[in-house]
């Protein structure tokens, strides 16, 4: 008498076949972008109004490679140092921003000031610029 | 049951069947010690992928739309992004919610949603994300920030490419 074989085995084929279609569907429409934000606190009616002028470092953008880093206090320009800018990224204002810091530890403000004709990719370059030197406080001047 | 289905069918297991070296009983058969494919495991590493694949791309396209036409620029020190109003510039046209408009129509529409939002709650007031092409110009985007403070947007955040 031939034995009858039973298979009690579940077939995961079907299971695996199902699974790999959907890694190749996710690996495929999935967006590898890593999409973050340069967040910028701007003041906004009466508070921009009764805190007056801050002490604070102002960076105005006067061409794409020439930047010029102030200190302002009581609304009054004490030092200004200008930076040549190379590249996009803005490396050359980290010392300038550094010594600036060392002789003014107490700002911890600072405020762009971009022409009409700065590139948007230069002015993210500064906002990067100044975060990496811990400021706590970055805002942007809206020009009309 | 001496002719029982399950006691005629030797449940297999793949330690027993390579015992080859001290067998239980009696000779070997080399025909059943082919070990089967353990294939649980194989399913189980798919499934963790699967749920990381789904997990991950969700939280990476959040609410953010960008436009074919619009380049982001690069930065190094960028913020997980968190949700906002989304508005787009192109061509000193602005783009919020899909309805295109020119910056003198930019005020009322921003108040309009702010107040919206405020009074549903929603965790997007306050909150405004500009999506603007890397060669863009500042006239551009400066509009936006004149608006944004009037409207009472105070947290802009600028969409940028994480280093």
């Amino acid at each position: 008498m031939e034995s009858h074989e039973t298979n009690f085995d579940v077939n995961l084929l079907p299971v695996i076949s199902l699974l790999a279609v959907l890694i190749s569907f996710l690996l495929l429409t999935a967006v590898w972008l890593p999409v973050g934000t340069m967040d910028v606190k701007q003041a906004i009616g009466e508070s921009s109004e009764n805190k007056g002028e801050p002490d604070r470092f102002a960076i105005s953008l006067l061409t794409n490679n020439v930047y010029s880093v102030g200190v302002e206090k009581k609304g009054k320009t004490v030092e200004t140092v200008k930076v040549n800018v190379a590249e996009a990224e803005a490396k050359e204002m980290e010392p300038v921003i550094e010594k600036l810091q060392a002789a003014y530890p107490e700002i911890k403000m600072a405020f762009i000031k971009p022409k009409q004709s700065t590139k948007y990719e230069n002015l993210v370059a500064v906002l990067a610029v100044l975060k990496k030197m811990e400021l706590k406080e970055i805002g942007i001047e809206p020009s009309m | 049951m001496k002719f029982g289905s399950i006691k005629q069918e030797k449940l297999r297991s793949p330690i027993q069947a390579m015992a080859c070296v001290r067998p239980k009983k009696g000779s070997v058969n080399l025909l059943k010690m082919a070990a089967p494919l353990m294939l649980t495991s194989l399913v189980d590493a798919f499934a963790v992928i699967v749920i990381y694949l789904l997990v991950s791309t969700q939280q990476a396209g959040k609410d953010v739309k960008i436009d074919k036409e619009i380049s982001l620029p690069q930065a190094s020190q960028s913020q997980t992004l968190k949700p906002g109003v989304n508005i787009q510039v192109l061509n000193n046209k602005y783009v919020v919610n899909e309805t295109e408009m020119n910056a003198g129509e930019l005020l009322t529409h921003l108040q309009g949603l702010q107040e919206e939002l405020k009074q549903q709650g929603d965790e997007r007031a306050g909150n405004l994300v500009i999506q603007a092409d890397k060669a863009s110009d500042y006239s551009g985007i400066s509009p936006v920030l004149a608006v944004a403070a009037q409207s009472g947007f105070e947290n802009i955040k600028f969409a940028v490419i994480g280093k």
